[in-house]
């Protein structure tokens, strides 16, 4: 193993460290070097999910179809892009919609909550016998940076530590953010800084004699791991958002959803590779416009600062942000003025990173009811995602040993929407 | 051959074979690690390492401080043999590899049927019940949860009873065969994964459902009669049905009950179905009546993972032709020796631990102590590996011809199996209905029989109260009469309704059963008819099946072949590179000599130069001092010389003068005084000039040392000149060579690095394993003393709540159960906690176990977590406590190193520990974050 430590030429340097990064799950070890490398340019690449939860109607947000028999009560606006329109219930978006694109061709087949949100988080149908990682742990795995001691894989909102990271282990499970640091990450009594420091000199001092004798990836990744949490430590404020300006906060606004969002700023700030936004209560089988009316207005202004500010602040080149849900609505309106769940034709909004802006794919006809041009499905999205991240999204992790492919290896991305 | 040559190579394949059975197993593992391993290898580990490393394979945790103490003191030579005996016999053995196998079957599943501690405590009694692997594999795959011990149906509970979640984990943990790619089409990377592997497995659970009556009643597992794995591959359409059949196996076959004879308890809705045939018992009495190669290995080489913290093969559940055993021999000779043993877990662990191999150091060899590599002709092995992967070929042609066929018979066979599956549907329809009439007769005949019973008892007391108003003549008992004979009468009536309804639903009943027969009885062609067919397929299944295990044991032989060349290549290249790394050595300590002996000289002569130099700097001044004092005497002389000359002028003036006045009286006065100064000053003149002679003569000798002195200064200059260029070409090649080694070196360790990784070199030297989150607990736990300290509270309480009477302190039987008890409520005291680092430091429900992982959640967890804290305060003879109450520093040290590392410290590490007590103005204090360095160590955390 000494061998892997002797050369200390800069390009082995970054590739050990990326290949300690990649210690999550112990020896596994990336086997080709120059695609390590090309990853490492990459890195700084990260990604925004914003879940609408429940389900958003696709009628009433990116593929409205006013005047037809299920297009609903509410008109669809110009946007920013010549031609395309979206619904008038996201009157801000519409603005931003030059830095988006929309694929408006979904088809994922499932009208169920569970299995949809597999669906579109993990890029594959749920099978047993079968556990995949969330696409968050794909991503805080694949684009980990190895001088970041802050968690790569954050839900807003949350707590504790998910259980989504199948085989990449729990280094790249959720954490769940709440507006409070991490457990154990302040110091207590009388531990002070100093002390801290002089407790933690003394245990590299035992590492060092014992680790000359024998050192491995594995035990580096161990030690590794104490100064990052030193590091966690100094940053525990990263978590705190009242540390953001008064104006701030009035921007993106005093409920829920505007917490998040300025949360999920502030963490993509600390350069955290991935980060989800929930929003929740969109699945109105009853009252399906007023419901939408009300929850795509809490939605539009804190979503449309976020790509503000991410684009003010020279982020959104490197940060690929998805506004997805577990699928749509029928666009057959129910006796309760409700929509139901509805996977055959739907769409989602993308944009950032590796994404083409302003861009439609797919189309679903004249009343929603059936994707006619270019159908996609989760398998489709995902491949996407990893490949507007800058990663091969065909190639494989090796977990021990075993290989394990990013994406399904039946699909591959919207080639076209990438840039 | 000639026949003494004849003789004496039987006598030798005799003394062989004998010797083979009668050397123990962890000799004969010895000889082929070593037989297959030409790399440098690690020297035998010390003491102190042996006793940690055995301590925490087999009991879960590091020893206690006294532990190592007593063991580095014992003199005796077997001291190793006695230590692990004693391990395999400790409470702590059971509980550990009940932990150890309960992770390997459930992997952290936590389900709401069987509680993690209750399959933990089946284990742990099956173990020490001495229950063979077998005995238990065979108890957890076909056990329903209605027998005891319900625990043991955790394995299949837990997962619900899904099937297909049971196939891929039992063909993974029992079969170390990860088929799960296979589940819906030909695995596309691994050539041995097929499909019919997966549902051969498939078809024993695919019949098994979770059956729960109600959530609060315990989960059983019902089992249907029908149902068969049938499969269409999503790549290339092709179907097949499947027979249970384990990896390696046949598939079974055995009579296809009649329809209607298929059930003891026939499925029903809120019925827990019982088949007369269970799939799932056939899946155990399969692995009992016919040996398994495929489970043989598998268990061997996970408890050899165990062990090594590797697999022979790795990853453990990846056993294929592309991925074979480091070493093939050792493999198979540990799977048919522990077969031999009766799946003795304990009895493999004990061998594999009194291997040399397993006593190996942690620390790598030096890349240049490579052996050379054992005789044998590399060339013909390689061509070997060719010749095997074209036989390999070979039988894959035939299996695909074979599989052809298997097809061809399939499809033939569909209308017929259509046929046979709409017949036992009809049959099982008219047993439905049959069930379905019989309960109606049952009701109407209960129904007849209580009318028939009530009558009976209207009658009587009718008649009682009848004879009671005969006897006394009352008349409103009379009427009573009346009304009862009117209630008896209505009843009368009612009886015969019923037993009409009876009747009817007698008739109904045996018109259902007569149905059912004349249904079993039409079906029965359509039935039998799947024979022939079935027979067919399953043969050529079997022929083709064959074909392809041959191929794999031919490929795996090949793959194993290939890896051990290009592993001889990579040694042999270090060998040699070793030895020119020797040579470079040599010549540079040569070159070394050479410049350390003409450096000596060089320092002489620069000595020398140095004493020349100030010599000549001596002479010098001598000279200049001498020159001085000559020039004063010059000086002198050409004084005189100059008075001289004017006295002889003023004599001759002088006569002059008297010559012209001769009458000048005065004149001979002066001229004598003149006279008298002339010889005067000729007498100094003369003084002077022989002053200024022998002055001269005496510098002769001063001069000629300083030109001498010069002259022995330039020499100097000259010799050091020379010796100087000497040296330069040495130091030159002196750097060359330094380079050369260094670039050897670096080359070394590349291939080092490339050795490491091929697993011909897997056990060369102890690898580091990070310890599972309950050896880390555990070890914690005990290192910090805290282990103890719950001991004694669960004692004191013990001893409180149920004290011991004098006479019983004496009885050791009662002692010992004592002992037990305390054990058992101090591990079950700390359970949750334990549990605390399973969360943090496993990894996720369902996955392998045996990965490392580091996260910064642990880190912050030991650095500012409670547990850890807590422990740290001293406390009642906990590790603080006792290094506090030393007050000699290199004693804290010593304390420190044994409990928590499990050794002494060596005096660099005294010294540290020492010199870190000294600066702080807080002993105690100083004391919890020297132990906490060490807990939190790299050493600490691995294994080694």
């Amino acid at each position: 193993m000494d061998a892997r430590y002797a050369c200390q030429s800069t390009a082995h340097q970054i590739a050990r460290r990326g290949f300690l990064s990649l210690l999550g799950t112990g020896a596994a070890s990336l086997a080709a070097g120059p695609s390590l490398l090309a990853g490492l340019q990459q890195q700084r690449r990260r990604m925004l999910v914003i879940f609408l939860s429940g389900g958003v109607s696709q009628l009433e947000s990116w593929d409205p179809k006013p005047r037809t028999d299920t297009g609903g009560p509410f008109s669809a606006i110009p946007t920013a892009v010549p031609g395309m329109h979206i619904s008038e219930l996201l009157p801000k978006t519409a603005q931003h919609m030059n830095r988006l694109s929309l694929i408006r061709g979904i088809n994922t087949n499932n009208g169920d909550h569970g299995k949809g949100k597999y669906q579109m988080t993990y890029g594959r149908n749920q099978m047993p016998g079968v556990e995949n990682p969330h696409l968050g742990a794909v991503c805080a795995r694949s684009l980990e940076r190895s001088d970041n001691p802050l968690p790569g894989h954050i839900h807003i909102p949350g707590g504790g530590r998910g259980n989504n990271a199948a085989y990449l282990g729990p280094r790249y499970a959720s954490t769940g953010v709440n507006g409070k640091p991490p457990a154990n990450s302040q110091r207590l009594g009388n531990l002070t800084i100093e002390i801290d420091e002089r407790r933690n000199a003394f245990r590299r001092r035992a590492n060092e004699r014992f680790l000359s004798q024998r050192r491995t990836a594995e035990t580096d990744a161990y030690t590794q791991s104490f100064e990052q949490a030193q590091g966690l430590m100094e940053k525990r404020d990263a978590f705190d958002i009242s540390q953001e300006s008064a104006k701030d906060h009035a921007r993106y606004g005093s409920h829920d959803f505007g917490q998040h969002c300025l949360t999920a700023r502030r963490m993509l700030e600390h350069d955290v590779p991935y980060v989800q936004v929930s929003h929740t209560n969109y699945d109105t089988h009853n009252e399906n416009f007023s419901f939408h009316l009300e929850q795509l207005a809490e939605f539009d202004a804190p979503f449309s600062c976020l790509l503000t500010d991410l684009s003010d602040r020279g982020m959104l080149e490197s940060t690929l942000v998805v506004v997805m849900s577990e699928f749509g609505r029928t666009p057959r309106i129910n006796a309760r003025y409700g929509r139901d769940h509805w996977g055959k034709a739907w769409s989602i909004c993308l944009g950032g990173a590796g994404i083409q802006p302003g861009a439609v794919i797919g189309a679903t006809n004249t009343n929603g009811t059936e994707v006619v041009d270019r159908e996609v499905d989760h398998g489709h999205l995902f491949h996407t995602y990893l490949s507007a991240l800058g990663l091969d999204s065909s190639s494989s992790f090796n977990i021990g040993g075993r290989e394990q492919p990013l994406a399904d290896p039946a699909y591959g991305p919207i080639d076209e929407l990438l840039i | 051959m000639s026949r003494p040559l004849f003789l004496l190579s039987l006598v030798l394949t005799l003394t062989a074979t004998a010797v083979t059975d009668e050397v123990p197993l962890h000799q004969r593992i010895d000889r082929l690690i070593t037989t297959a391993e030409p790399g440098p290898v690690a020297h035998q580990c010390d003491d102190a390492t042996f006793v940690r490393r055995a301590t925490l394979a087999l009991s879960g945790r590091i020893p206690t401080r006294d532990e190592v103490v007593e063991f580095l003191h014992d003199p005796a030579q077997d001291k190793r043999t006695i230590k692990l005996n004693d391990l395999l016999q400790s409470d702590d053995f059971f509980r550990h590899m009940a932990v150890t196998l309960e992770l390997m079957l459930m992997e952290r599943r936590s389900g709401t049927h069987v509680k993690t501690s209750d399959f933990r405590q089946y284990l742990e009694a099956a173990l020490r019940a001495r229950k063979s692997w077998l005995d238990i594999a065979c108890e957890v795959l076909s056990v329903d949860g209605s027998a005891t011990p319900p625990a043991a149906a955790g394995f299949l509970l837990q997962r619900n009873v899904e099937p297909h979640l049971l196939t891929r984990d039992t063909g993974r943990i029992f079969f170390g065969m990860d088929l799960q790619c296979a589940q819906c089409h030909d695995h596309p990377l691994i050539d041995d994964y097929r499909q019919d592997d997966y549902y051969g497995l498939n078809a024993f659970f695919v019949r098994a459902t979770l059956f729960q009556l109600d959530k609060k009643k315990p989960a059983q597992i019902s089992e249907k009669a029908a149902g068969e794995a049938t499969f269409k591959s999503v790549f290339t359409d092709r179907e097949g049905n499947m027979r249970p059949r384990i990896p390696g196996g046949s598939e079974l076959t055995g009579a296809s009950l009649q329809p209607h004879r298929r059930y003891r308890v026939f499925p029903a809705k809120n019925v827990r179905a019982v088949p007369v045939d269970s799939r799932l018992s056939r899946l155990a009495q399969t692995l009992r009546e016919v040996p398994s190669v495929p489970f043989d290995r598998n268990i061997a080489n996970r408890l050899w993972a165990h062990m090594f913290g590797r697999g022979l093969v790795h990853p453990v559940d990846l056993h294929h032709s592309a991925n074979p055993p480091s070493h093939p021999e050792l493999l198979t000779l540990l799977a048919s020796e522990l077969r031999h043993h009766h799946h003795d877990i304990a009895w493999l662990l004990r061998e594999i631990a009194l291997s040399q191999t397993w006593q190996r150091s942690f620390q790598l060899p030096h890349p240049a102590q490579a052996q050379a590599p054992l005789p044998s002709n590399h060339t013909d092995t390689a061509a070997d590996a060719n010749a095997l992967f074209q036989q390999a070929d070979e039988h894959d042609a035939r299996y695909a011809e074979l599989l052809d066929q298997v097809d061809t018979a399939v499809a033939r066979g569909k209308t017929v199996f259509d046929a046979e599956a709409r017949a036992v549907k009809n049959v099982e329809a008219a047993i439905q209905s049959r069930n379905a009439a019989q309960t109606q007769f049952h009701k109407a005949r209960s129904k007849t029989d209580q009318a028939q019973q009530a009558l009976a008892t209207l009658r009587k007391s009718s008649a009682s109260v009848a004879s009671c108003a005969e006897l006394l003549g009352d008349h409103t008992l009379t009427e009573l009469v009346t009304e009862l004979a009117a209630v008896v009468k209505k009843q009368e009536a009612v009886v015969p309704k019923l037993q009409a309804a009876m009747s009817a639903e007698q008739k109904k009943l045996s018109d259902a059963q007569s149905k059912l027969d004349a249904v079993v009885a039409a079906t029965q062609p359509a039935i039998l008819a799947t024979v022939p067919i079935d027979n067919e397929i399953r043969k050529l299944r079997r022929a083709a099946y064959e074909q392809r295990l041959k191929a794999q044991t031919l490929r795996t032989d090949a793959e194993a072949e290939t890896k051990r060349q290009a592993h001889l290549a990579i040694t042999g290249r270090m060998l040699e590179l070793g030895k020119t790394e020797e040579h470079l050595a040599a010549q540079l300590a040569a070159d070394e000599a050479t410049q350390s002996t003409l450096q000596s000289e060089l320092q002489m002569m620069n000595g020398d130069l140095a004493d020349a130099k100030t010599e000549h700097e001596r002479r010098k001044a001598d000279v200049a001092k001498w020159r001085g004092r000559l020039q004063a005497q010059e000086a002198f002389v050409t004084a005189f010389a100059v008075q001289q000359k004017a006295i002889a002028d003023a004599v001759s003036s002088v006569h002059q003068l008297s010559a012209a006045l001769p009458n000048l009286t005065e004149a001979g006065q002066v001229l004598s005084n003149l006279e008298n100064a002339m010889a005067a000053a000729e007498r100094e003149l003369q003084k002077h000039q022989r002053m200024l002679n022998e002055g001269q003569k005496a510098y002769e000798p001063v001069r000629d040392a300083s030109t001498s002195a010069l002259m022995a200064m330039q020499q100097a200059e000259l010799r050091v000149e020379k010796l100087e260029r000497q040296l330069r070409p040495v130091r030159q090649s002196q750097q060359q060579l330094r380079e050369q080694i260094a670039s050897t070196r670096q080359q070394l360790a590349q291939l080092a690095d490339e050795a490491s990784k091929s697993p011909l070199n897997r056990f060369a030297a102890a690898r580091l394993t990070g310890l599972t989150p309950e050896q880390l607990a555990w070890s914690l736990l005990t290192a910090t003393g805290q282990s103890e300290r719950q001991r004694a509270s669960v004692a004191a309480k013990l001893d409180k709540d149920q004290p011991l009477s004098e006479e019983q302190k004496q009885d050791p039987r009662v002692l010992q159960e004592r002992t037990r008890q305390i054990d058992l409520n101090t591990h079950k005291a700390l359970e949750s906690t334990v549990a605390r680092f399973a969360t943090l430091y496993g990894a996720s429900a369902g996955q392998p176990q045996d990965q490392f992982f580091a996260t910064v959640d642990q880190s912050l967890f030991l650095a500012n977590g409670a547990d850890i804290r807590g422990w740290l305060v001293p406390n009642a003879g906990n590790l603080t406590d006792r290094v506090n109450r030393l007050s000699d520093p290199v004693a804290a040290a010593k304390e420190l190193y044994l409990s928590v590392l499990s050794r002494p410290p060596t005096d660099e590490e005294t010294t540290d520990v020492v010199e870190y007590l000294k600066q702080s103005r807080n002993t105690a204090q100083a004391v919890r974050e020297l132990a906490w360095g060490l807990l939190t160590s790299a050493e600490f955390r691995f294994q080694h």
